[in-house]
């Protein structure tokens, strides 16, 4: 009989079952194995190696940018709920810039003085070149934007939505080898200010919009969203009907998938839901219901003064399994949410927190 | 009487569940159906051919150790201790088969007891984990030093 000693088809594992453990690997120790050999390296440095990295198991972290300040810091979620709210690193970058997304691992990054937006992927620190904008110094924070992948046209896209006046511009900046700008078809809607920049989920940027009804109130809230792939603007509803009740709406992703969360004045609770679906209104999912929480350190959140000055909205970065949760509120703390207890944490984090996923995917791609 | 019958019944029951299953070393062992069902490659065959379980499936790829390995990763429920009792050549013996044999579970089991494994080694023990030899000349070794720099200064211990 043929028999081979079993070590022998080991001298090479396949390539797919080599690639299938360094999905499982985290960033940083995957990019210490570039040093073992020629191979791995090229197989680590693939673009399609960073696409099914992204894919399979990327870690999702915090980042922060303080205004002013020349770096970001970058947060472990499970050291936050650990209680160990000091970031793991931080990493250079050039001019005082404004995070204005975070798609597929990379930060879209505004320079304020100098008005160009660059690329960067805090995990493998490579930024893009700088696109230049025709914004004036600080007009960013006047704009509506958001940045994201057009995965039809493999290209990265920034919208900016600026209003000049009473005229209104909008323009949509793609990244890539051959660069371009161009005008498009305005939106009808109008984020607040608290809501401007734009989340990106399956090829969309999307923002929470109220529709005003006489006097410049809140008829109802909307979410606005703009189709990267078409560079066109649409709507769709939030779950649970009334919108009469909804109060301090915010939009962000968990799990990858579209995620609102309100105070609902007449059931008198935060609710958070995901769009499991994109797109598809009936996809709506209830994830949690907080109510009744027990404050550290925020006696301003009350239930039924929810809708008071100081009482913030709670944006949701992330939900574990479990159901422990993560808001970053509006102004600028992390709230950790136990449902075993019912407590909400509080954790102050300097600056404007994005979550994004570490990736290998280069930002000049 | 009704004794022999229970033992009859008992002995027929045995039969139906269990699979005979060839190794690459010319082993044949008798299997269980519900550990033969993980493996994707001998289920479907079962399934599509409803065939005698007493001849033999060949496993051309499979060691009558490694099978055994494999058989008491799933009886034990992927137990992590028992795992970590096994050489460097039993896990990738192991990944291989359950690669081979179509056993999702024990794949993702394997691949990850690999992954962390390989967490915060050298790369000097990377290369020997996978035979590798290092074909960089000093020079291009310093340049991926150089471009990943923030990677080998150890800051986070996450």
């Amino acid at each position: 009989m043929n028999v081979l000693p079993s070590c022998c088809y080991l001298q090479n594992l396949p390539e797919e079952l080599i690639e299938n453990i360094l999905f499982r690997v985290p960033i940083k120790y995957l990019l210490q194995l570039k040093l073992v050999c020629k191979s791995l390296n090229s197989l680590i440095s693939h673009p399609k190696f960073a696409k099914h990295h992204l894919r399979s198991s990327a870690t999702l972290r915090l980042v922060s940018s303080v205004h002013g300040q020349n770096n970001l810091q970058i947060f472990s979620i499970n050291s936050l709920f650990q209680n160990l709210s000091g970031p793991l690193r931080s990493c250079t970058i050039t001019g005082h810039n404004l995070i204005l997304g975070s798609c597929n691992g990379i930060l879209c990054l505004c320079d304020i003085v100098q008005c160009h937006i660059t690329l960067f992927n805090p995990s493998t620190t490579l930024s893009s070149p700088a696109f230049p904008t025709d914004l004036s110094p600080g007009e960013v924070y006047r704009t509506f934007h958001g940045f994201g992948y057009d995965h039809v046209n493999e290209k990265y896209k920034v919208l900016l939505v600026r209003r000049i006046l009473t005229e209104t511009v909008t323009k949509v900046y793609t990244f890539g080898e051959k660069r371009s700008i161009r005008v498009v078809e305005n939106s009808q809607l109008y984020p607040l200010p608290s809501g401007r920049l734009g989340k990106c989920v399956s090829g969309t940027l999307n923002w929470m919009t109220p529709k005003l009804g006489p006097n410049d109130s809140v008829n109802e809230w909307v979410i606005l969203s703009f189709n990267l792939v078409t560079e066109t603007f649409g709507e769709m509803m939030l779950p649970d009907g009334n919108s009469n009740n909804i109060c301090k709406p915010m939009i962000n992703l968990v799990h990858n998938c579209l995620c609102v969360c309100f105070f609902d004045r007449k059931k008198a609770c935060w609710c958070v839901w995901v769009m499991k679906e994109y797109g598809v209104e009936d996809s709506w999912t209830n994830l949690m219901m907080i109510s009744g929480f027990v404050i550290d350190g925020l006696p301003c959140i009350r239930n039924e003064l929810c809708s008071c000055i100081g009482c913030p909205a709670l944006d949701p970065l992330y939900v574990s399994e479990d159901g422990m949760a993560l808001f970053k509120t509006t102004s600028c703390r992390l709230l950790l949410y136990n449902p075993n207890d019912g407590t909400l944490n509080c954790v102050r984090v300097r600056g404007d927190i994005w979550s994004y996923h570490e990736s290998l995917v280069s930002p000049s791609s | 009487m009704q004794k022999t019958e229970g033992e009859e019944s008992k002995a027929e029951n045995e039969e139906v569940k269990q699979v005979t299953l060839m190794t690459s070393d010319g082993v044949k062992m008798k299997v269980e159906i519900s550990i033969v069902y993980e493996m994707e490659i001998v289920r479907s065959f079962i399934e599509v051919n409803d065939a005698d379980h007493s001849v033999p499936f060949p496993l051309p790829n499979v060691s009558s150790h490694t099978l055994d390995l494999i058989i008491e990763l799933v009886k034990n429920e992927y137990d992590d201790e028992f795992m970590k009792t096994f050489s460097h050549d039993e896990l990738k013996e192991v990944l291989v088969a359950a690669n081979y044999l179509n056993m999702k579970t024990l794949l993702d089991f394997i691949a990850t007891a690999i992954a962390n494994l390989l967490e915060k080694k050298s790369v000097e023990f990377i290369r020997n984990f996978f035979n590798i030899v290092n074909d960089f000349t000093p020079e291009e070794e310093a340049e991926i030093r150089k471009t990943n720099e923030w990677v080998f200064q150890d800051l986070d211990e996450d």
